[in-house]
């Protein structure tokens, strides 16, 4: 017994999984501790042998905070994906992990009745909702008579932390929820987190932000604090500024294609909650097999992708063109170990040489990895003339008149190409949504685009979808005001490879610079703030807020306590410290003083942009760090999805010849 | 606070004589029995002889109601045997509480863990009653009909639970859990003749987590009876007329009808002691004190007989009646006169009392009365105490002991022992001295007789603080609860907040709401955490439902509020406070119950119409739970949005099983997207009827080929695919398909299908100028890997550098030198040169390069 419990905390407490969040700002590390605590803790309220039973939407989650064995350690013996049929288990206990959703309660009533009507009755139920138990589907299961068979909670898994200066909430299809649909609840659970994450780390003293729902998100925070308050925040502040960014601000960026190396490996692979998953050739680069899987299609491999691979980490973040010269580099500086084999002369300088070649030995593996990757993409993308030239047509699209490559007339054409080709639907929509956020379109392109779109992808499938993005204002017919934008915030920089544009977010996009991210930097560095940019978002149809959070006087007190005597240990230090000393610890200073800003965009975030916001974060001009939340980590096309919308078709053939 | 009597009795002068003169030995270990309170209700004249008694545990309250089946001399209070009356009295014989008591036919009571009143009567109803003798709301139980045919003849209960017993067929029920009142039906006894008694270990005692009842059979053994099955345990020293189980559920007194006592192991595997008293009349009631001693009382003799282990026994003589409480320390003793306490010594006080005693707390103790009186031998018996470790001990113990006492003046006595030891012992560090002495005012203060509840320290433990200001609240002793919250530095809310309660539903109908209003928030104000929800809840219960919606604008928490306002039938204000709470789920609760709770959906409809909020989340509602759909449809009607309603259509019209509901549908669409003046939307729908007919006839026609559902240019791509070229040709000018879009369709569906000449003839009858360009052409080629054929579209190319561009881009070295030097472009032929790596290639532009003049 006793060493069953011992194996169960060694497996909370293994931080196995979490190493790539060491670095952080603040501790994410205890958030994801949290959550492992929080899951085994609901596991214990059920006693006996488990079968986990899953919300598919849920696996990806959940495997970011907790791994199989931890599961087994707390007593699950199976783990199966709640499904529209029965459940079929030999355990005692059966414990539910899903979202707060009516439809999912009616799938556990169906389990639970199935399992008592074949008279099976001995069972434990234990339902926890995700991260929030609602009256809602408490009334549901209590109409379906289980309510009482069941053991209800919460499991408030929010923001995961993804990388060191990463969380998301991982909510999926919140931008379709909260501007079309018109239901606020992903907003209330972005709230939720905020609070949950200033009781941990301290009340976030400055708070803005742009767009609508930016503005309810504060608004709720705001209540939820005067709902409970009493002493939560007695800590001093980590992070100091807040700003929250509605998504619909800027629909633009998400539209256009990621040319960072982790955006484009997202933009054509895709990547999952920190997994890609590939056929195995593309990891490894050898050529398939085909003795036994000839046939069948070729194995997939989930691959992992975080800050945990330290060469990812230096690389994912620049522009994919510059990736070959800098791979090509790494596997130089490899050789170059390899060789100095033939130096070690003495049994010391060859046991130094083994430990050099065992890191170099990882480093290999892991460069030839994202030689592979990296080949993989490049084939895909700038080796293929149809991607280069739709590049040309993004660019020209958001460079506007500046452009030389081609005129937006061409670019019309193109679109009309993509559509007449029947081409995805997804990659003609987002450059058609593109065309209208940027260059516009008249009425009678307008029109002349829906009646197209309708002609190749079928009314069923065209009409609810182009009512969707009419209603979010990606698709319109009335001129763009995008001119102006981009240049007032200078958005577009000719010859993107020169070195004057080297200081610019805009390599993210060969150029162009996410808007979203420019607003930032330039709300971050004016003197009025948000005020600055009064112009600019007014053409942008945005509003935005500024709002000071009181800190409690006892914490404004530590606060001020703790930067004297962080000034003043400076100061005592410096006489004894030579002078590369003082150097290194004028850089950590600097590097520490930086005020941490958490960035959280509603309605989620690219990869793109997080490389935008980690390139404004180590620039030695900038007196900021960021920390980027977000609802969900989206690319163009997983938007755009969210909106296509197909009527449901139960059509009977049979039923053509009564016409 | 106590009466001057009892001090009077303890406070025998000297030594510690006065407090060991009520010990008695058992074996090696002292009790002692202490009189606490003169009986309050001596005045009233109460003779418990004459009634049903039920005594709560903690020190609390004891409930009469007059006991039907004593045969009595008609006296003066014979109206209480016609109008029985419920009383309720603290345990110092306080009055609590006197009312009606209209039932008949009671077969016993008890107090649960809550301090509630349990009554079972004899036909299995169940009734429930607070302190002050009001029934319990909600906690009404009917045990079922085998209890109401058969009767109920007799009830055992513990604190979180009873078991009954049927009259006839002996048939055993339990309730295990007053919260969740099921009623469950244990195993069967085979017993032919009633059991002679009964004795139940409670779920959390028990290994198997489910109740055990023991009864001692007629023929002298006993069984166990759970929720699965009857045993007989073959026990032969029966037949039994009394069995207790002990606090712990461990140990088990069974008195014999031939007057021995045993005690057993709950399981029956041990036979841990027997005593003999030789009287062959059962005593009234054997109780346990401790886990150690048991405790008979005979009431025709008036005889109470302690049995310690190992047979040694100390009797005490009553003359008058008295009923025996277990307490987890000791055993209460209430009569008529008198309220006693009966429980071991402490450990502690034993340390320092026992005659003799030399321990460090005895020294520490002598030393400080010595001190006081002084004596100079104080000194000498302080240096006795050697080490520190020892003072310590000494200190701790004198406090162990105060707190242990009921009697405040030897309680004083000993924490001046303990201050006087904390002077000469450098190394107290503890907050101990400073904690028993607030623990100590905390229990005084209970215990005074107005007040009544007789906690003892180790029971206060048990009970923690919590339980014990709820008790002192729920007699409405709320100032007493705030100055005990304040002592101990806890949280006052729910003080306050019962008080709130109280205060509400205790006023008269004539004070009015303002005034009530005025007073709550006068007191409440300013304190976090108050629930306003819960008072007014209160102010609801009461019939004040203005008032209950003033409070709950105090309610901070919206999840608290809104519920309430629904339940008041606030439908607006519900819906406004769930609307501003931004909490979606609440706001879903409210739409659904407000929708649900109009006949007539439009009332409903014109409550949300002025509530955007509510009006999206009421469509996304509706369209997620597809069985709304009409309620959406009269929803649009309602509000006439069209080209919802319209597209609403549609989403039905595919929804359709049968082609031609859905032709219908669709027809409604068009009319709906007419009137919404959506053209272009009116224009698609009709295009789209008009397609589906045509694709209908077609499909018919050919048979298993699905047809139906295909997209303009997915038929026009079909009819290409089969070089259908005129039924492509017609299609596109029926549907007006733009020509671009007609091109670009043909161009890949030819490619695809490698029809090579076709996609030639397609490009020739363009002549020079394709409205598409040549680059699709090249793509769709290039595609299907045909270099050949993509080099003679690149070769239409009008620009030369697209030209060049192209051919090295699909390797056609041979056609880009020979363009090259069409052209004369040496430079090209130098990048051909290094992108080739083709030696044959290198050769010949060598070739060229040499013939041609530099």
């Amino acid at each position: 017994m006793s060493g069953k419990v011992k194996s169960k905390a060694a497996a909370v407490g293994d931080t196995s999984g979490g190493e790539h969040l060491a670095n952080a700002s603040v501790n994410l590390i205890s958030l994801r501790q949290h959550a492992r605590l929080e899951l085994t803790r609901l596991l214990d309220s059920v006693r006996g042998r488990k079968a986990l039973v899953l919300d598919r939407s849920l696996s990806g989650q959940l495997g970011l905070v907790a791994e199989v064995s931890l599961l087994k350690a707390f007593g699950v013996a199976q783990i199966h994906y709640l499904l529209e049929q029965p459940l079929a288990t030999d355990c005692e206990a059966v414990v539910y992990l899903v979202r707060p959703e009516t439809r999912l309660m009616h799938l556990i009533a169906d389990q639970v009745q199935g399992h008592i009507r074949a008279g099976d009755t001995g069972k434990k139920y234990g339902v926890f909702f995700v991260s929030r138990r609602t009256m809602l589907c408490e009334r549901v299961l209590s109409d379906r008579g289980v309510y009482g068979e069941l053991l209800l909670g919460e499991y408030q898994l929010d923001l995961i932390p993804m990388e060191e200066d990463l969380l998301s909430l991982e909510l999926p299809g919140v931008f379709r929820e909260c501007f079309l649909d018109g239901d606020p609840t992903a907003l209330f659970s972005v709230a939720r987190s905020l609070v949950k994450l200033q009781t941990l780390f301290g009340l976030i003293p400055h708070v803005s932000g742009v767009g609508e729902n930016a503005k309810r998100v504060y608004a709720l925070m705001d209540r939820m604090r005067r709902e409970s308050p009493g002493d939560q925040y007695n800590v001093v502040p980590e992070i100091d500024s807040l700003i929250l960014i509605d998504r619909s601000v800027d629909l633009v960026t998400p539209m256009l294609t990621q040319l960072t190396y982790e955006g484009l490996l997202d933009e054509v692979v895709g990547i999952n909650n920190s997994y890609i998953d590939v056929e195995e050739q593309v990891l490894t680069g050898k050529p398939p097999t085909n003795s036994s899987s000839s046939s069948s299609e070729p194995a997939k491999r989930k691959h992992l992708l975080n800050g945990k691979d330290s060469l990812y980490k230096e690389v994912r973040d620049l522009p994919f063109r510059s990736l070959g010269a800098i791979l090509h580099r790494k596997a130089g500086e490899i050789q170059e170990t390899y060789n100095k084999k033939d130096d070690a002369q003495t049994v010391s300088q060859l046991k130094e040489y083994m430990k050099q070649f065992k890191t170099a030995h990882t480093d290999h593996k892991e460069l030839q990895t994202h030689i592979n990757l990296a080949e993989h993409v490049n084939h895909r993308t700038l080796k293929d003339m149809r991607f280069v030239y739709q590049l040309d047509v993004e660019h020209c699209l958001v460079a506007g008149n500046k452009a030389v490559t081609m005129s937006v007339d061409e670019c019309v054409s193109y679109v009309d190409g993509l559509i007449g080709k029947m081409e995805p639907m997804t990659k003609a929509l987002r450059l058609l949504t593109l065309l209208s956020m940027t260059a516009g379109l008249d009425r009678k392109q307008f029109d002349a685009f829906r009646r197209k779109v309708v002609q190749a992808y079928g009314f069923e499938r065209a009409m609810q979808t182009l009512a969707n993005l009419e209603a979010v204002g990606m698709l319109r017919a009335s001129r763009s005001s995008w001119d102006k934008v981009r240049h007032s915030l200078r958005l577009w920089t000719e010859d993107a490879q020169e070195s004057k544009s080297q200081d610019d977010i805009c390599f993210t996009h060969q150029g162009y610079a996410p808007l979203s991210v420019r607003l930032i930097e330039v709300s971050s560095a004016a003197k009025e703030g948000w005020r600055a940019l009064d112009d600019v978002l007014r053409l942008l149809n945005a509003e935005h807020f500024t709002h000071q959070q009181e800190l409690p006087v006892s914490i404004q007190e530590r606060a001020k306590i703790m930067g004297q005597s962080s000034s003043a240990s400076t100061s005592s230090s410096a006489g004894t410290s030579s002078v590369t000393d003082q150097h290194q610890q004028h850089q950590q200073q600097q590097q520490g003083r930086k005020k941490l800003t958490l960035v959280y965009f509603l309605g989620g975030v690219t990869f793109a942009e997080i490389s935008a916001l980690r390139f404004l974060s180590e620039r030695e001009s900038s007196d900021r760090r960021y920390i980027v939340a977000t609802t969900k980590i989206i690319n163009g096309a997983s938007l755009l999805d969210d909106l296509i919308e197909f009527l449901p078709n139960e059509l009977d053939r049979s039923s053509l010849k009564e016409l | 606070m106590m009466s001057d009597g009892v001090v009077e009795k303890l406070a025998v002068a000297g030594g510690g004589g006065d407090v060991t003169a009520s010990w008695n030995a058992l074996y090696d270990r002292f009790y002692t029995r202490k009189t606490v309170y003169e009986m309050q209700w001596l005045d009233e004249g109460i003779d418990l002889d004459k009634y049903v008694v039920a005594c709560a545990p903690y020190g609390g309250p004891v409930a009469l109601v007059r006991d039907t089946k004593k045969v009595l001399l008609v006296g003066h209070d014979d109206d209480e045997l016609v109008h029985p009356i419920l009383h309720i009295f603290a345990t110092s014989g306080k009055r609590i509480s006197a009312t009606d008591f209209p039932f008949k036919g009671l077969v016993g009571m008890g107090w649960t863990i809550e301090e509630h009143l349990v009554v079972v009567l004899d036909d299995g109803k169940v009734h429930t009653f607070d302190i002050f003798g009001q029934e319990v709301r909600g906690r009404y139980i009917e045990l079922g009909s085998e209890c109401q045919s058969d009767g109920v003849a007799q009830v055992v209960f513990w604190d979180t639970g009873f078991v009954v017993r049927t009259a006839s067929s002996n048939q055993l029920f339990t309730i295990t859990d007053y919260e969740q009142p099921i009623v469950e039906k244990l195993a069967h006894a085979p017993l032919s003749k009633p059991p002679t008694s009964m004795a139940v270990v409670p779920p959390y005692s028990t290994e198997s987590g489910s109740v055990e009842v023991l009864l001692a059979t007629s023929g002298g053994s006993i069984g166990l009876v759970d929720n699965k099955s009857w045993e007989d345990l073959q026990v032969d020293s029966g037949p039994f007329n009394k069995m207790v189980v002990s606090p712990t559920g461990a140990l088990i007194a069974c008195f014999n009808d031939e007057g021995t006592l045993y005690v057993f192991s709950t399981d029956f595997s041990k036979n841990l002691s027997k005593f003999v008293t030789k009287s062959r009349r059962p005593p009234r009631d054997v109780v346990w004190c401790g886990e150690d001693s048991v405790v008979l009382y005979w009431d025709t003799i008036g005889a109470l007989l302690m049995v310690g282990p190992y047979g040694d026994f100390v009797k005490y003589q009553y003359d008058q009646p008295l009923r025996l409480v277990t307490e987890v320390d000791g055993v209460r003793i209430v009569a008529n006169r008198q309220c006693e306490y009966l429980q071991r010594v402490p450990e502690s006080a034993q340390d320092i009392f026992k005659y003799q005693s030399k321990s460090p707390a005895a020294r520490l103790y002598d030393a400080a009365e010595a001190f006081e009186a002084r004596d100079a031998t104080a000194d000498d018996n302080m240096r006795m105490i050697e080490t520190e470790d020892d003072k310590v001990l000494a200190i701790e113990k004198c406090l162990d002991a105060a707190a242990r006492e009921f009697d405040y003046k030897t309680q004083r006595r000993l924490l001046k022992a303990a201050s006087y030891g904390m002077l000469f012992c450098k190394s107290w560090k503890s907050d101990m001295f400073v904690e028993t002495c607030r623990v100590l005012r905390v229990l005084n203060a209970v215990r005074a007789a107005d007040v009544g509840i007789l906690l003892t320290y180790e029971q206060y433990l048990k009970l923690e603080i919590e339980a014990l200001v709820d008790r002192l609240v729920a007699r409405h002793h709320h100032l007493l609860a705030l100055r005990v919250c304040e002592y101990m530095k806890m949280e006052p809310q729910r003080v306050l907040v019962h008080w709130a309660c109280t205060k509400i539903s205790h006023a008269r109908q004539d004070v009015p709401d303002q005034q009530l209003l005025a007073e709550i928030t006068a007191k409440l104000n300013g304190q976090h955490q108050i629930s306003y929800s819960e008072v007014a809840s209160a102010a609801y219960a009461s019939n004040r439902v203005e008032l209950a919606t003033k409070l709950l604008d105090f309610e901070p928490r919206a999840a608290d509020q809104v519920p309430l306002l629904i339940q008041m039938k606030q439908d607006e204000r519900a819906l406004d406070k769930a609307i501003d709470s931004g909490d979606t789920d609440l706001i879903y609760l409210a739409l659904l119950y407000i929708q649900r709770s109009y006949d007539d959906d439009r009332q409903f409809f014109s409550i949300i119409e002025s509530r955007p909020l509510a009006r999206s989340m009421f469509v996304t509602y509706c369209k997620r739970h597809s069985h709304n759909t009409g309620l959406l449809k009269s929803y649009y009607y309602y509000f006439k949005m069209h080209t919802e309603a319209a597209h609403l259509a549609c989403r039905e019209a595919y929804g359709s099983r049968r082609l031609a509901d859905r032709l219908k549908l669709l027809n409604v669409a068009d009319a709906f997207f007419t009137d919404s003046r959506n053209q272009f939307a009116a224009q698609v729908t009709k295009e789209q009827i008009d397609l589906l007919r045509k694709q209908c006839k077609v499909e018919l026609a050919l048979r298993d080929t699905p047809i139906v559902d295909m997209s303009v240019l997915e038929l026009i791509e079909d009819n290409v695919r089969h070089l259908q070229m005129k039924a492509a040709n017609k299609i596109c000018s029926d549907f007006k398909v733009p020509e671009t879009q007609f091109l670009h369709i043909q161009v890949k569906t030819l490619a695809e299908c490698h029809k090579w000449d076709e996609l030639a003839r397609l490009a020739a009858s363009k002549k020079k100028k394709s409205p598409i360009g040549w680059v699709p052409f090249i793509e769709a080629c290039v595609q299907e890997k045909q270099m050949q054929e993509a080099t003679k579209y690149i070769l239409k190319l009008p620009d030369y550098a697209d030209k060049m561009n192209w051919l090295c881009n699909i390797a056609s070295w041979k056609e880009a030198v020979e363009l090259a030097v069409k052209e004369k472009d040496n430079d090209a032929l130098d990048v051909i040169y290094h992108r080739s790596k083709n030696p044959a290639v290198q050769a010949m532009i060598d070739r060229i390069l040499r013939s041609t003049p530099q």
